[in-house]
């Protein structure tokens, strides 16, 4: 038996980035419509990539990818001088430890969340797991566009 | 009958007996408070009156001599008479006082020592005797004709010599009397003091022996008390009471909380707080049910069964687990006198259990739906299956692509959400045909999250969520039927040689047969199918593709549209069965004439007018002007269904459109042709290549 995902289970991420955008800069995102991500499939990761890893209930991950440009927007946006790579990967890495969290309260206490983690483009692979694909979830904010990708199956 | 109740002290009757005992000591001190101050009276009395008797004897002495000096000068004696009368009177009344004998143990004085009244009667039977002589020569001097010198000298006499004697014994008649009042005093004195000591003792015995109790009583209590928050923290189960006002008692188990996802409030209505919680119908259920229970008349056992709320679930929103949160409610009536006065709730979490019923049953299902897949595909050729399961991967594909690709613009979302309907239907048709149900139902559920979607002019990216989702079900399907039907291909490849080639078009027909039955059975009608078709050794392109897409909607539809229910069938003097039809014949020219025919109700132009204005696609001057082909053509349009609701085979408006498109595809031309209450023919004509 493998129950997949709820539209709901996916709509709680994805209001979660876009309420981040709107508190943080005043403007909402757009989401675009989701859609499955095969394999061999056009890479996905962007500069920065913010991950949380899931096991218990579920497994799998759940990561937010950005390009720098629309990093470096927010942090304008928010009123920031500093335009480094390491305030660029905090905003990552806040997004994700709010999905993290939110991840935890819809989910339930059987879920186990790592610490959300940053990961080099360059070095990631995608590992498909055995019984479903996962969901990328396309935001469009100020003509960038960051991606949200679900990875995430019932153990 | 009712019985009137008894007086009963219960715990407290040792107290009213103490108390009682108090109560009886301090009135015994006051009645004895009282008989006192009457003792001292009448010894104060007693005392005076010894006192009055020396007195009186003393003054008669005296007025005795006056007299006699009076007598011997001659002169007037009226004035010592009178005081010798006075004297006599005086002494007699005082004597008259102390001689009056007290009548019984109270009157005696209750106190009084016998010997001591005894002392005093003999001193004043002395005092008599040595009055009495003196009164008897006295009593003639008060006659003044009488009197002489002689009586007087004799009473005088008599008075001198008794004199110190009387005054003497009066003196000592007091003393004892005083003394007699002192011992009383004492006695009462010593009574009261122990009454007293008694009652106090009493009181202190009161206090100690009730601050004993009460402290024990504490003491059981706290500890009963403890115990009790201990069981209501450790139990699993929520547990409280619910009173006959049907509010919530104040007593509760933690657990209850935690099971409900929200605080149950104490005193509030159980109804309200168990609407918030669940379905309104089960709180309904419920409301009514605890009526019930509150009848005393009616045994709980009786009424078990009847519980509605044995499986509840939960709204979400306040869930702290995956998933639905299940409880379920037991009821025991609590009776006193033969009244329910309230009712133990308990509550259990009945999740897991549910959970793993209900996993139970999916599997039961899955498997029976697998078992049904695996014998449905085994009716057909497993080529056409692996040929279907491989369109289909690859128009889910597409969709896919497209969800990707499409811009978030203008009409595209609602255009793009268009064509996966029609890409669906055509899907599900083919499917049908294979007896691929389960991948039927996945697109019918598919096409049910869309349905909200079509018609909307306004569609954005969050909308679509959830068809990824319905798609990622869906190739999750057609990949589990690929594995079966890949080892179906297998077996039946290594065993082909054993077996003659079948006509690949009568295996069509045969499997569009299966197919009409099906949905005949699943809408609850009565078909019989019918074919008419040459013999071919291969069958051409364009009819194998019309047989894939085109048929299996036409089927559908002449089923779900056209044939009437039995019933309604033979009271308009038609066959119970309905008839399909499907002619396929090779003209002269080469044309390939196909033929799909129904005898159902045929199609109404005036029917389809008036759902045209109903479902608002037209106006009622629009479908006024409209000829009778242009409202038919109407049905080729996607969106359109004249049936008030879709099922699985019909009432989305996607068959006929899909139909459309295949003939565009394979350049085929249709004609229809109808009749009311008749027949339904649609003609397809296909040129030769």
């Amino acid at each position: 038996m493998h129950p997949q995902l709820r539209p709901q289970d996916i709509e709680v991420f994805t209001e979660t980035i876009c309420h981040y955008f709107l508190a943080s800069t005043g403007e909402a995102a757009v989401i675009r419509s989701a859609y499955l991500l095969e394999q061999g499939g056009p890479i996905l990761w962007n500069e920065f990539n913010g991950l949380i890893e899931v096991s218990g209930d579920y497994l799998g991950s759940i990561c937010f990818s950005a390009p720098r440009a629309l990093l470096s927007h927010v942090l304008l946006k928010s009123g920031e001088s500093v335009f480094t790579d390491e305030r660029h990967g905090d905003i990552v890495g806040e997004i994700a430890n709010t999905l993290a969290g939110r991840a935890r309260r819809h989910f339930g206490e059987g879920l186990g969340i790592s610490t959300p983690q940053l990961l080099d483009y360059s070095i990631t692979t995608f590992q498909p797991l055995a019984h479903s694909l996962p969901y990328a979830i396309p935001f469009l904010w100020h003509g960038y566009e960051a991606n949200l990708v679900i990875h995430l199956e019932t153990a | 009958m009712t019985s009137l109740p008894r007086l009963s002290f219960g715990k407290y009757r040792d107290l009213v007996l103490l108390i009682a005992i108090f109560i009886f000591i301090d009135a015994g001190v006051s009645v004895i408070n009282i008989y006192t101050s009457h003792q001292i009276e009448d010894d104060t009395s007693r005392i005076n009156a010894a006192g009055e008797m020396r007195a009186s004897a003393q003054q008669l002495t005296k007025a005795l001599l006056t007299l006699d000096m009076e007598m011997r000068s001659g002169a007037i004696t009226q004035t010592s008479q009178a005081e010798i009368s006075g004297a006599r009177l005086g002494f007699l009344d005082a004597q008259e006082k102390l001689q009056k004998k007290p009548e019984g143990l109270l009157k005696r004085g209750l106190l009084e020592p016998e010997a001591l009244g005894q002392k005093v009667s003999e001193q004043l039977s002395q005092i008599a005797n040595t009055w009495d002589p003196i009164d008897r020569e006295v009593s003639p001097l008060l006659n003044s004709e009488t009197l002489n010198l002689e009586m007087v000298s004799s009473a005088v006499s008599k008075a001198v010599t008794r004199n110190n004697r009387l005054t003497q014994q009066a003196d000592d008649l007091g003393l004892m009397l005083e003394a007699l009042a002192q011992y009383k005093t004492s006695t009462m004195r010593t009574i009261q003091t122990f009454a007293i000591i008694l009652a106090f003792l009493n009181f202190l015995f009161i206090v100690f022996k009730f601050i004993a109790r009460l402290t024990a009583s504490d003491q059981a209590a706290a500890v009963a008390r403890e115990e009790n928050e201990r069981i209501m923290k450790g139990v699993r189960e929520g547990l409280f009471l619910l009173t006959r006002d049907r509010t919530v008692g104040s007593q509760r188990s933690a657990s209850l909380d935690k099971l409900f996802g929200e605080q149950l409030k104490t005193g509030e209505n159980f109804h309200q707080a168990l609407s918030r919680i669940c379905s309104l119908e089960s709180a309904e259920a419920a409301e009514n049910y605890i009526d019930i229970l509150f009848n005393r008349k009616i045994k709980q056992v009786l009424l078990e069964q009847l519980n509605p709320l044995k499986e509840i679930e939960l709204l979400s929103g306040t869930k702290q687990r995956k998933g639905s949160t299940f409880v379920s409610f037991e009821f025991d009536q609590i009776r006193e006198n033969d009244e329910v006065v309230a009712l133990l709730v308990s509550v259990f979490d009945i999740s897991d259990e549910v959970r793993l019923e209900r996993e139970l049953m999916n599997a039961e299902s899955r498997a029976k739906g697998e078992i049904d897949l695996l014998l449905g595909v085994l009716d057909h050729n497993p080529d056409t299956v692996a040929e279907f399961l491989l369109t289909a991967r690859r128009n889910l594909q597409l969709i896919n692509q497209e969800l990707q690709d499409v811009q978030p613009v203008g009409q595209n979302y609602p255009q793009l959400v268009n064509r996966i309907a029609r890409t669906l239907h055509g899907l599900k048709g083919e499917a049908g045909t294979l007896s691929c149900q389960s991948i039927c139902q996945e697109i019918h559920d598919f096409e049910e999250l869309l349905t909200p979607l079509r018609g909307r002019n306004k569609i954005q990216g969050d909308d679509l969520i959830p068809a990824a989702v319905a798609l990622s079900k869906l190739l999750s399907e057609v990949a589990k039927i690929e594995v079966i039907v890949s080892r179906i291909q297998q077996h039946v490849s290594g065993r082909s040689g054993d077996q003659n080639s079948p006509d690949p078009l009568w295996e069509t027909l045969h499997s569009i047969e299966k197919y009409a039955l099906k949905v005949a059975e699943d809408l609850n009608k009565s078909v019989r199918f019918e074919a008419i078709a040459p013999r071919l050794s291969q069958i051409p392109s364009s009819i194998a593709g019309i047989l894939r897409e085109a048929v299996p909607q036409l089927i559908r539809n002449a089923i779900a549209h056209g044939i009437e229910p039995s019933d309604e069938r033979l009271t308009i003097g038609k066959s119970g069965t309905g008839l399909i039809r499907i002619e396929i014949a090779n003209e002269a020219d080469g044309t390939l004439t196909m033929t799909i025919h129904d005898d159902g109700r045929g199609i109404s132009a005036s029917h389809l007018r008036t759902v045209l204005v109903a479902r608002g696609f037209k106006t009622p001057e629009d479908v006024g002007e409209m000829s009778d082909d242009q409202v038919i053509a109407m049905l080729f349009e996607p969106g359109f269904s004249s049936l008030d609701k879709a099922n699985l085979h019909a009432g989305r408006g996607d068959g006929l459109s899909v139909v459309k498109e295949a003939l565009r595809e394979f350049d085929g031309r249709l004609r229809i042709t109808s009749r009311t209450n008749s027949h339904t023919r649609f003609i397809m004509q296909f040129k030769p290549a």
